[in-house]
């Protein structure tokens, strides 16, 4: 019990601490704004006050975890929220009027909606699919290359990461356009899988190097193969990390907006797409019961792969297989 | 290493004049053909799927071509422990045809001569950079730099504590679930996760009425369609992509180094800013150019939180491409915020060799 006491201690002092600064800050704000009241002068003693007064109340370390409790607050609030008015039962948007599901059922019915998230599961899954495929082959042939021919490459897959998302939609839009493409799902397809290749790369690559060569070399001189040596060497050892790109892929894919937005073409909306839509013409919540739904179904995911991949992790460490 | 050295004893490369003219001719040749693929694709008529296919295998036909002729002109013997280079030929296809290619056609089209509705006329024409200096562009940039610069210090504040105490007192087995819980927000819909605020931030939500309860502010919540939804939005959403690089270098400190530094004498501040803060400078570096550069281009989350009435560049980059189909003037405005990046890309190199150097690898 005093365990959950000071931890309770612990975030009420790191809420007094952020607090206090804030309004040792807003301070000089109105001041020079001009609008000094009672209350500002009031703020700025009791914030002082906490701001000298909790660090020597709270130690260091219980300070910093009740600080971590906040932002871990501020990244679950928002979402939270979406899930609670998911189960609103009026059409107000911010007004909560009542429990319902109706408009789970109401986005179920959705045509557009399901559409949308059925296409982007479809660029999604070919992406990732493909940017993995060529990701891991180049991750596996630049590891060993010579600098020469390796940092040129870098350069460009260093190139794809930094220039800003949407530079490169408006490139591909050009691009397409004077190419003769139709927009559509395919040219998505291709300016998704741009991006992700270098995400999976660098994944694979990261950890192919960290393994290090001599298993391989071992396999190759006991007479194995090069496709033997691949597939009963250096993938199993690889897995993860070809499992954490394809699904950094699937994920970037599925969420974007920037690329899509001008790739698309009309009548191909991805969900992110039909999301943006819909809030041009105002919120429903159907789209809160849509993105509860979906985030379920991702957790879920999320979970069962997380306990496979440590069977795998489990069922490996006890064949000792991993040097590295 | 030691046995692929012994084998990369290449013996000296003998000339064969006759078969390198012969390369460059071939080499020339398919270069010709390349381009002429790339610029006459549109009017050959094709479908769509043939001309990807097209596009793809002109490319890794080019670089095949080309090792051919080099194995051809030069004797070089092969490492048999690596893979193969040939393996990165088709991401390296994919790269040229879906993102040098475009780029090259972003620059082509900022120096065009605009001709309405995204046609425009080739040539050299520096109107589309002078249009994009004026000073209602300039004004619009330098808001957006002005917010990014905020928001990466709003995160770095934010983020910094987040991860110093994940890798420093956080009980070691929960720490895997603490960076987990960190990327689930990830899993949401960015949109979703931005509009959110539309519900969080409206007067109509209690946030709105327990602060003005609490006498902290006066009238319900305004918000909404200001510059500062928009900076609320930007920190949300990038604000993990600043923590994990950070995490991972703060995870390599050597923590006893500060306890020497404390029981020898120095504070805990001066502990902390002459061993922690320079040790982690990398990640704190690549953290905050993780999250600058992009914000930079933003227009989803000032399109969504701004209501359109706050603009950022990435918005009016968008509306010249998507509204008013000025594909020149847009694709000179987008070099100009990718020169001034840039810069930053720049000072990050510098940066991170600078560091590198003086404290080793």
């Amino acid at each position: 019990m005093p365990d959950a006491l000071r931890r309770l201690g612990a975030f009420a002092g790191a809420l007094g601490l952020v607090c206090g600064l804030i309004a040792v800050a807003a301070f000089p704000i109105s001041l020079s704004a001009g609008n000094v009241s009672g209350r500002s002068a009031v703020a700025l003693v009791l914030g002082a006050a906490a701001v000298v007064l909790v660090p020597r109340l709270v130690s260091i370390p219980s300070l910093l975890g009740g600080y971590s409790a906040l932002v871990y607050a501020f990244l679950f609030a928002p979402i939270v929220v979406v899930v609670v008015y998911a189960f609103n039962s009026g059409t107000s948007v911010a007004g909560f009027e009542g429990f319902s599901t109706r408009w789970f059922q109401r986005a179920l019915e959705d045509d557009t909606i399901t559409s949308a998230i059925g296409r982007s599961l479809q660029i999604a899954a070919a992406s990732a699919a493909v940017a993995t495929v060529f990701g891991t082959a180049a991750a596996l042939a630049l590891s060993r290359v010579s600098r020469r021919v390796r940092n040129p490459f870098d350069v460009l897959v260093f190139l794809t990461l930094v220039v800003p998302e949407l530079v490169i939609a408006v490139s591909s839009l050009i691009f397409f356009v004077n190419v003769g493409f139709d927009l559509g799902l395919v040219t998505m397809f291709l300016a998704h899988t741009t991006f992700n290749a270098s995400l999976v790369l660098l994944v694979v690559r990261a950890r192919f190097v960290s393994m290090g060569s001599s298993l391989e070399e071992a396999s190759r001189d006991l007479g194995a193969s090069a496709i033997a040596t691949f597939r009963q060497v250096t993938l199993p050892r690889l897995a993860p990390a070809i499992v954490a790109g394809a699904m950094l892929s699937f994920t970037f894919s599925f969420d974007d907006v920037v690329i899509s937005n001008f790739t698309a073409g009309a009548g191909n909306d991805t969900w992110p797409l039909r999301i943006l839509a819909g809030l041009r013409f105002g919120l429903g919540p159907d789209l809160n019961a849509a993105a509860t739904m979906m985030l379920g179904v991702t957790l879920v995911g999320l979970g069962a792969s997380a306990l496979i991949l440590r069977r795998a992790v489990r069922t490996q460490g006890s064949a000792g297989s991993d040097v590295a | 290493m030691a046995v692929a050295g012994a084998t990369t004893a290449a013996p000296p490369a003998t000339a064969r004049p006759r078969g390198r003219v012969a390369g460059a001719i071939a080499g020339l040749l398919v270069l010709a053909a390349a381009i002429g693929i790339y610029t006459q694709i549109g009017t050959l008529g094709l479908g769509l799927a043939p001309s990807v296919v097209l596009l793809l295998v002109a490319v890794p036909a080019f670089v095949v071509t080309g090792a051919a002729i080099r194995r051809a002109t030069r004797t070089e013997t092969v490492d048999h422990t690596g893979y193969p280079f040939q393996l990165a030929y088709p991401s390296l296809a994919f790269y040229c045809a879906f993102f040098i290619i475009p780029l090259a056609f972003l620059a082509l089209f900022a120096v065009a001569t605009p001709l309405g509705f995204g046609g425009v006329q080739y040539g050299f024409d520096l109107g589309n950079f002078e249009a994009g200096l004026d000073p209602l562009y300039v004004e619009v940039f330098l808001r957006t730099l002005r917010t990014a610069a905020i928001g990466t210090l709003l995160i770095v504040l934010g983020g910094y504590p987040l991860a110093y105490w994940i890798a420093r007192y956080a009980p070691e087995q929960r720490r895997g679930l603490l960076l987990a819980l960190i990327i689930v927000p990830f899993w949401t819909s960015f949109l979703i996760r931005t509009y959110s605020f539309l519900i969080v931030l409206s007067p109509e939500f209690f946030l709105s009425d327990w602060l003005q309860s609490l006498q902290l502010t006066d009238a319900p919540l305004a918000l909404l369609n200001t510059t500062a939804a928009i900076q609320i939005g930007l920190v949300y959403n990038y604000l993990p992509l600043f923590v994990l690089p950070l995490y991972a270098t703060l995870e390599r400190m050597d923590w006893r180094l500060v306890e020497a530094a404390t029981d020898l004498g120095a504070s805990q501040w001066a502990a902390f800013r002459q061993i922690t803060l320079r040790l982690t400078a990398p990640g704190l570096v690549t953290g905050t150019l993780l999250v600058l550069i992009p914000m930079m281009g933003e227009y989803v989350i000032p399109l969504v939180l701004g209501g359109g009435r706050v603009d950022l560049i990435g918005n009016v980059i968008q509306r010249l491409f998507l509204e008013a189909q000025d594909y020149a003037l847009g694709s000179a405005l987008a070099l100009l915020v990718m020169g001034a990046l840039s810069f930053f890309v720049a000072l990050y190199l510098y940066l991170s060799t600078r560091t590198e150097q003086e404290y080793g690898a």
